[in-house]
């Protein structure tokens, strides 16, 4: 279902200027590479190999007296010594396919190594950033920015408020819209009815509202749709289940708490909303390392 | 981020630790009330402060305040409700918010926070302190609330909108919370009913019992034995060395909670003990 | 990702065999985004070990049959048999442990 709302003149908030909202940071080059690691060995491949290092998965089968130590198959990784240190210590540098017998608190115990996997990093090139397919990320320098919005969240917390409040502000003016009567009443009956209980909030705030949202909902859709990754009717239906299992009611008394348009416009606002968010806090990070 | 010392407590002790952490330099997590000592303001007169002459408790608070903004220290006013080793750094629970610090100085005073018998033996077995975490758990169930201050009003109207039934014990005074699943107690639950380790219900002073699923406690404070059962103390203080180190490594703790007398003077020059402790501390952990 | 999400139908099958850490958790809990930040961790550590997460949110009968009072719970189950629950946060080191008991025993 797409909205009859729609998006006239969109302009990106990549082209607006954040600089007076940055703070100086210290960033080191060790922290930046500790985050990068983390976050590549998501994409690690798994390479066979032939003798044991310090982090290898391997795969082991054991005989001996001790029942701990006399497994048929048995995997672990080498080094966060699971199975004790002295016994992973021994493991390192053996080859694949070796029968040895270690000792372990004075009992032999047979170790045949069956299998040796290593953890190979990508290589860290914008190609490779391009191929993670994260949002508003396609440089080496775009990814450190991401990795390192991890530990900055909350310190850059206040700025990244004043900054996104302005860059929504920005988008609002500059972008041109054509809303559609019934979709503005639709949201407004909705906002009106979740704020029943708030008496002291006027009609003005909650038009304001109705449309600031439904504004936001199609940046969000423009920009999903872009992605090709719009909202389907299968989407809501599946809400829709689970809404209906958790009130426990029917799914058709959950329908009309909650019609398609009202669930298009929260979903598509909230994302476009994160990714600004999101945006905002990287961006803070770049001009940030370099003031 | 990971705080370098976190500060549980704005009385005196808290603020001279606090300012102490601050001008030397380190990263801080500040825990209790923007109007800093409550206790301390409500003091007639105080005649033994140096240098200040006789002062009122008020005066005595504004002062604090004051040096406080002056600093710019900033508190983050939460109830820690939970503190949890993890290894390097001490993982915080505060309301529902989580902080972590490499370190942590308590200045938590001798209020005595009430709980009922058997209570913090059923944390987590039917008795929580965190609504938000909790409440879901609790969907279309029976539940007991007490509460002690006003401020989590919202918090029980969270846990009134989730659960079929609610027990309400309020224990302060101009309840204006009303709800239709709220029933209101009139009098005060002085027993929690076990079965199986489990919470199972609640007895009041009047003799009812009801059966309940889980009971929120909703307090403007926690008692040391639930916070940090492995806190070594005394005399029900908290026991520390000359250098205000605790039991625990890289947790201090000054002023009143560690003991008598009972004085602002003491607790001052305790967080300024505590503070240069904590740093130093820090510094060995590199 | 080793890491899987239960339903009330699937519960059952996923545990039936071998160990596995099951992870209780609700939508509106802040130490459970932490643990399942550890979890996440770990389980890139120790692609073999099955992680099962359970959101009470979603599936709140769950909390009244397994008895689950509090999040984050963190149940030890080996061949559908629970050998321990641990109620509050774990260290990456404390959950370590416990694998090191329990699957390599």
């Amino acid at each position: 279902m797409e909205f009859k709302s729609k998006i006239k003149k969109y302009v990106s908030f990549k082209n607006v200027d954040l600089s007076e909202y940055a703070k100086h940071l210290d960033v080191s080059k060790d922290i930046i590479n500790n985050q990068v690691t983390k976050f590549l060995t998501q994409y690690a491949s798994i390479k066979e190999v032939d003798y044991i290092q310090k982090r290898d998965l391997v795969e082991l089968a054991c005989v001996s007296q001790l029942p701990r130590y006399n497994k048929e198959h048995m995997r672990l990784r080498v080094g966060l010594n699971l199975m004790g240190k002295d016994f992973e210590q021994q493991l390192i540098g053996l080859n694949k396919n070796e029968t040895v017998t270690l000792t372990i608190n004075n009992e032999d115990v047979k170790v045949t190594i069956l299998n040796i996997q290593r953890d190979v990093l990508p290589e860290l090139n914008d190609t490779f950033v391009e191929s993670c397919h994260i949002e508003d990320v396609s440089t080496v320098y775009e990814l450190e920015n991401k990795c390192l919005s991890l530990i900055y969240t909350d310190e850059l917390e206040e700025e990244v408020d004043e900054a996104q409040s302005y860059l929504g502000g920005v988008i609002m003016d500059q972008c041109e819209f054509e809303l559609d009567q019934d979709e503005v009443n639709i949201s407004y009956n909705a906002y009106k009815e979740s704020f029943k209980d708030k008496e002291e909030l006027s009609k003005e705030f909650i038009t304001s509202i109705t449309i600031s949202s439904l504004k936001a909902a199609l940046l969000g859709e423009y920009c999903l749709r872009e992605r090709n990754q719009l909202i389907t009717h299968e989407d809501y239906l599946s809400h829709i289940q689970k809404m209906a299992v958790a009130k426990n009611c029917s799914e058709e008394k959950a329908m009309e708490e909650e019609s398609e348009i009202s669930y298009l416009i929260d979903q598509y606002a909230d994302y476009y909303m994160t990714r600004l968010e999101n945006y905002t806090l990287t961006k803070l990070i770049e001009l940030g390392r370099d003031k | 981020m990971i705080y370098d010392v976190a500060i549980i407590g704005t009385g005196p002790a808290g603020l001279s630790a606090a300012m102490n952490v601050k001008i030397l330099g380190k990263s801080y997590v500040w825990f209790g009330s923007q109007n800093l000592s409550d206790k301390v303001s409500k003091a007639e007169l105080i005649s033994n402060y140096p240098g200040v002459g006789k002062i009122t408790g008020k005066d005595l608070n504004e002062a604090f305040k004051r040096h406080k903004d002056e600093l710019g220290l900033e508190i983050i006013e939460q109830m820690v409700n939970q503190i949890m080793p993890m290894g390097k750094t001490y993982a915080i629970m505060a309301g529902s918010e989580y902080f972590e610090a490499k370190s942590i100085i308590l200045t938590t005073g001798i209020a005595t926070i009430g709980t009922l018998p058997n209570e913090t033996s059923l944390v987590g077995k039917g008795i929580s302190y965190c609504a938000t975490c909790d409440g879901e758990i609790y969907k279309d169930r029976t539940i007991a609330i007490i509460c002690n201050a006003k401020r989590f009003e919202h918090e029980v109207k969270y846990l009134a909108d989730l659960a079929k039934i609610v027990y309400y014990d309020p224990i302060y005074k101009d309840v204006t919370i009303t709800h239709d699943n709220i029933e209101r107690l009139n009098s005060r639950i002085v027993k929690i009913e076990e079965e199986n380790s489990r919470v199972k219900g609640i007895t009041l002073r009047s003799g009812e019992s009801y059966q309940v699923d889980g009971i929120f406690c909703l307090r403007d404070g926690i008692s040391l034995g639930t916070l940090l059962p492995q806190l070594e103390l005394e005399n029900n203080h908290i026991k520390v060395n000359r250098q205000m180190e605790t039991s625990l490594k890289g947790i201090f703790a000054a002023g009143d909670c560690t003991g008598r007398p009972y004085q602002y003077t003491k607790a001052v020059g305790e967080g300024n003990i505590a503070a240069h402790s904590a740093v130093e501390y820090l510094s060995s952990l590199d | 990702m080793n890491i899987k999400y239960a339903t009330y139908e699937n519960y059952n099958e996923l545990i039936k065999e071998g160990f596995s850490i099951v992870d209780f958790f609700t939508n509106t809990c802040g130490p459970c985004k932490v643990f399942a930040k550890i979890l996440e961790e770990l389980s890139l550590e120790l692609p073999f070990i099955n992680i099962i997460k359970v959101n009470l949110s979603d599936y709140p009968a769950f909390g009244k049959e397994l008895n689950i009072d509090a999040v984050p719970t963190v149940l030890f189950i080996k061949d559908g048999k629970e050998v321990e629950r641990v109620v509050g946060l774990m260290s990456a080191d404390e959950v370590t442990e416990k694998i090191g008991q329990y699957y390599y025993e």
